[in-house]
Formats: structure tokens, sequence, C-alpha cells
């Protein structure tokens, strides 16, 4: 009987070497970047929810309760709006991965199956009616 | 070309270990959807079937691991009912790019760890970027790059030693030599 032992070539790997400092400095850098120059601002009051890049409700994170999100005549998802933050609940999405943490825990909220985004912004910042992409990298 | 018993043997003994090794990163895929995420963070998920990935390329290769990690993606999105939809696209996009760039450090001769973390760097990128152009449309997705690259390097990290370890522990045991 022939198994697989012999037929499969296992190499001596190093879980580490000196090189490996330059890939850890490029994800380093990256982090930083993302962190001093695009992290959203949590002081705002107001709640933009974008569907497909355009902004479609928008809340002030005063006013608690449960929002009813929908496209086209079609629930998306309720939000929960309550002690000044906000919540996914009930998203029509099949994982419903969007409804782990809060606003104000992550900064953004997003739903890509349903094609959401939820970001805050500071009460009397114009609110753009399309956000498009000014940002691509990979 | 003439394939004899031996060589037909030797092909299905490599196949069975692949689709071994595959269903077992389908199962772990379909599993860490009910593990809590380690950070609060909307649409966060664990990424612990890159390991097997990463097993996959260390044993057979770089075309063995591309083709375990479509059959991943595809089998589990199929079993979780999200075939063709934005997360299967996203997933194919990140293990993809993920495999593909392990592979190329691995031929440079970095270390099993940074190649792992690096590629989760790429799949959290190359997901963020899909999502942001195609799905979602909106480049604010990037304000969750912080905490999930950040997560993703310590899952890299345990993906890494899960796949060392599991390759000594199959050693040991005889399964390999």
């Amino acid at each position: 009987m022939i198994g697989i032992k012999s037929h499969v070539k296992c190499r001596q790997w190093k879980l580490f070497q000196k090189r490996d400092i330059l890939l850890y400095l490029i994800i380093l850098l990256f982090v930083v970047i993302v962190i001093f120059w695009g992290y959203p601002s949590l002081k705002g009051n107001t709640v933009l929810v974008s569907i497909n890049g355009v902004v479609q409700y928008h809340f002030s994170l005063d006013d608690e309760g449960t929002k009813r999100i929908e496209s086209n005549g079609k629930k998306l998802m309720d939000l929960l709006i309550a002690d000044a933050d906000m919540r996914i609940i009930d998203s029509q999405c099949p994982l419903h991965l969007c409804e782990r943490g809060t606003l104000k825990q992550a900064g953004v909220l997003v739903c890509v199956p349903q094609e959401v985004i939820i970001t805050i912004e500071r009460q009397g910042e114009p609110v753009k009616q399309t956000d498009e992409i000014d940002l691509i990298t990979g | 070309m003439f394939i004899g018993d031996r060589d037909r043997a030797v092909s299905s003994a490599k196949l069975t270990f692949l689709s071994v090794l595959t269903a077992l990163a389908v199962a772990i895929g379909i599993l860490e959807l009910i593990i809590p995420p380690p950070v609060p963070v909307a649409g966060f998920k664990w990424g612990f079937s890159n390991a097997i990935l990463l097993m996959i390329l260390m044993l057979l290769g770089k075309k063995e691991a591309l083709m375990a990690a479509v059959l991943k993606v595809t089998i589990a999105s199929l079993l979780t009912g999200r075939f063709l939809g934005p997360s299967f696209f996203l997933g194919m996009g990140g293990s993809l790019s993920s495999v593909y760039m392990m592979s190329i450090l691995m031929k440079r001769k970095f270390g099993l760890i940074a190649v792992s973390v690096f590629g989760s760097f790429v799949s959290n990128l190359v997901q963020l970027g899909l999502a942001a152009t195609i799905f979602v449309g909106s480049a604010k997705v990037f304000y969750l790059a912080g905490y999930i690259i950040t997560v993703g390097a310590i899952t890299g990290f345990l993906n890494a030693t899960l796949a060392y370890g599991g390759i000594k522990w199959m050693k040991q045991i005889g399964i390999l030599s």
C-alpha cells in the first residue's frame, strides 16, 4: 500500500528569519498611517447611513429608539440607538456579522451583503450625498 | 502519458491527503462563525482555516493550496447559504491573494510566522479593497483596517504556530516523514 509518507516532501521550515523584520515594518507603517490619518472621529452626534455609497438616512444619537433601514421598499436592518451609541439589530444578511459591536466601539459599522456603511459625523458638518471612493490600495 | 499503477496510487494518496485537509479547512471556516470575535467589530471573522491552507502550501505546493482555497470558500459558502454573494467574493479574493502572497514569500525564504502574518495582512487589504470598491462603495470601510489588520496579525501568528505544530505532530505519529 502506498501512503502519503513517502510522497510528500517535508522540508525544514524556520519560524523566524532576520529578514522578517521588513514585512513587519510594512504592516506597522500601514497601521500607523491608518490610525493617524484615517481613524474616524467618535465625537460626532449624527449617524449617517449610506447604501451603496449614497447617504440615505441620518439620525441623531440623542434620538433613542429603533430605526428601520430600507432600500427599494425592502427592509435591510433595524438600528437601535441607546445610550448615545448605536448597533445593528435584525439584519437581513445571512451571517449577521454586522450585528457585532457598536458604532462607537469601532467608529464604523459595515454590512457588506446589504451594501450598508454607517458612520458618525460631527453636528453641523455638511452631509455629502455621495461618498465616492477616494482611496484605493492593494 | 502512461500512468502506471504506482503513479496512480501516488496521485490518489496525495489527492486523499489534500481532500482531508480541505475538508478540515471548510469545517474550521464554518465553526469560526460561531466563535465570538476578539474585537467587537462588525464584519470581523477569525481566519483560522488559513492555518490549513498554509499547511497545504508547506507540504504540497502552491497549485494545491490555491485549489484548496477555491474549494474551501466554495463549499463553506454553499453550506452557509452565501454562494456567489458578497461574502463569497470577499472570501475568495482574500484566500487566493493570501495563498499567492504566502507562496511568494516562502520561495524568498522568509520565516513561517512572517509569511503567515503578511498573508493575513494581504488578505485583509484585498477584502477591504473589494468591499470599498465593489460592494459598499465607500473608502470609509478602511476605518476598520486598524482593528482588522492588528487582530489579523495575531491570527496569522497563531496560524503559523498551528501549521508548524500540526506538521510536527504528523511527523511524530508517522503520517509524514
